[in-house]
């Protein structure tokens, strides 16, 4: 393997193995607090585990725009 | 409508949609192997794999293409807006069956014991100058792919009110990058391979079909915009009575945000023309009991205020209206979203 191929194939599991850790903690806790559906007033919205686990591919996708999020930052 | 989040909210619609989806994508699976495998047969392992490569890659093509007519066609004959119910289903299946086509070309790198040679492939620089005849079409397959792949993770709802409408859609609008990528990857890739001059001719009629419904929509749309913006920032809609109960007429101020002003009965307000859901066109929707409903998901919201009915959140922004004489007017600066701004007709 050339050496570009495997600086960008360890870049991509360590965003990936990043990713992996961040969505799992989200989906488990964060994720019912920070929806963005103006509801702020009413509490964390239900989800069920199915949803829960549709979320993790898009977690760990964007894990610093949802750890961004979690931190109280804007998006 | 999102009270709480499900994996899938099911029901009797979109099980048929899938069926038929799963039933189609099998159709044209086998259909493609059985008929190529007659025509040519495979005399090798890895000749099953080419086979079962292109079968994968032409159909995720073809799925591509109609997620992306959907939309147009939809706009331009809204009896077709049952295809657009559920397209979220047809982008994720698609996505999965692109995977496929990537999987077995991984697949068949292995057989051929041959796995650096792609990754060297893809990483040869000097190549990517060398347009078209030595251009790594494998990594424009890798962007449709990757582009496929975002879109997918990020299709639930739920992304749609943690990333926000206006992202959630500037992302998604990259699937044209992708739909780009991948019309590409097959020019300079399965149509510089195969000869046949079938390749070219079902390439270029699904990329010019989907590229014509885009154009007519547009223009369907443009016309669909009226009324001059004021001096004043008012914009004349027409004659209230002009508007068909339980319709909508659609204006943009130039340059504005489209504004659906929606008559039910008496009653007349306005909305944005962005469904708070997907972005929907919701003044091509129509009044049910009350609630003005959009044509893409069935999302609804009352007339007098733009608010979700309970236990439902969403809110549309709204716009003041008035009547000068026979002409109904809109306040082009909107509303905060909920705000009751609604006219009765004496």
């Amino acid at each position: 393997m050339t050496p570009s191929a495997s600086v960008i194939l360890w870049g991509v599991l360590l965003y990936v193995s990043a990713g992996l850790i961040i969505a799992l903690a989200f989906v488990a806790v964060g994720a019912p607090r920070l929806i963005g559906h103006g509801a702020a007033d009413q509490g964390p919205a239900p989800m069920t585990l199915g949803a829960r686990l549709l979320l993790i591919p898009g977690a760990v996708l964007f894990w610093p725009l949802v750890l961004r999020r979690w931190l109280g930052e804007p998006l | 409508m999102s009270a709480g989040f499900q994996a899938v909210q099911w029901n009797g619609a979109k099980i048929r949609y899938d069926a038929i989806l799963l039933g189609l994508v099998a159709f044209y699976l086998a259909g493609f192997i059985l008929i190529a495998a007659s025509l040519h047969p495979p005399t090798s392992a890895a000749g099953w794999i080419d086979l079962r490569i292109k079968a994968f890659g032409s159909c995720a093509f073809l799925m591509l293409s109609t997620v992306l007519a959907i939309g147009p066609l939809a706009r331009l004959n809204p009896r077709l807006l049952p295809l657009l119910y559920n397209r979220r289903h047809l982008g994720v299946a698609t996505f999965f069956i692109a995977l496929a086509h990537a999987g077995f070309m991984v697949e068949w790198y292995l057989l051929e014991s041959d796995i650096a040679n792609l990754a060297g492939e893809l990483t040869s620089w000097a190549d990517y100058a060398n347009f078209p005849a030595g251009f790594p079409f494998k990594a424009l397959g890798l962007i449709a792919l990757l582009t496929m792949l975002v879109m997918a993770a990020t299709s639930h709802d739920y992304w749609l009110g943690f990333l926000t409408p206006p992202l959630w859609k500037a992302i998604h609008m990259g699937i044209y990058v992708g739909y780009g990528a991948a019309a590409l990857h097959i020019a300079l890739g399965a149509m510089q391979s195969n000869r046949h001059p079938a390749v070219p001719i079902l390439l270029f009629a699904l990329f010019g079909t989907v590229s014509l419904l885009h154009i007519l929509a547009a223009r369907k749309s443009a016309a669909l915009d009226i009324g001059d913006d004021d001096s004043d920032g008012w914009l004349v809609v027409g004659a209230a009575s002009d508007i068909p109960d339980g319709r909508a007429r659609i204006v943009a101020p130039v340059g504005g945000e489209r504004i659906a002003v929606f008559r039910d009965g008496r009653i007349l307000s306005a909305v944005s023309n962005l469904c708070a859901h997907q972005n929907g066109p919701i003044g091509e929707g129509h009044v049910v009991d009350g609630c003005i409903t959009c044509p893409w998901h069935g999302y609804e919201y009352r007339v007098e205020d733009g608010c979700a009915p309970p236990p439902f959140t969403e809110k549309l922004a709204t716009y003041r209206l008035r009547l000068r004489g026979n002409l109904l007017e809109v306040q082009t600066a909107p509303l905060p979203p909920g705000t009751n701004a609604s006219l009765t007709l004496p």
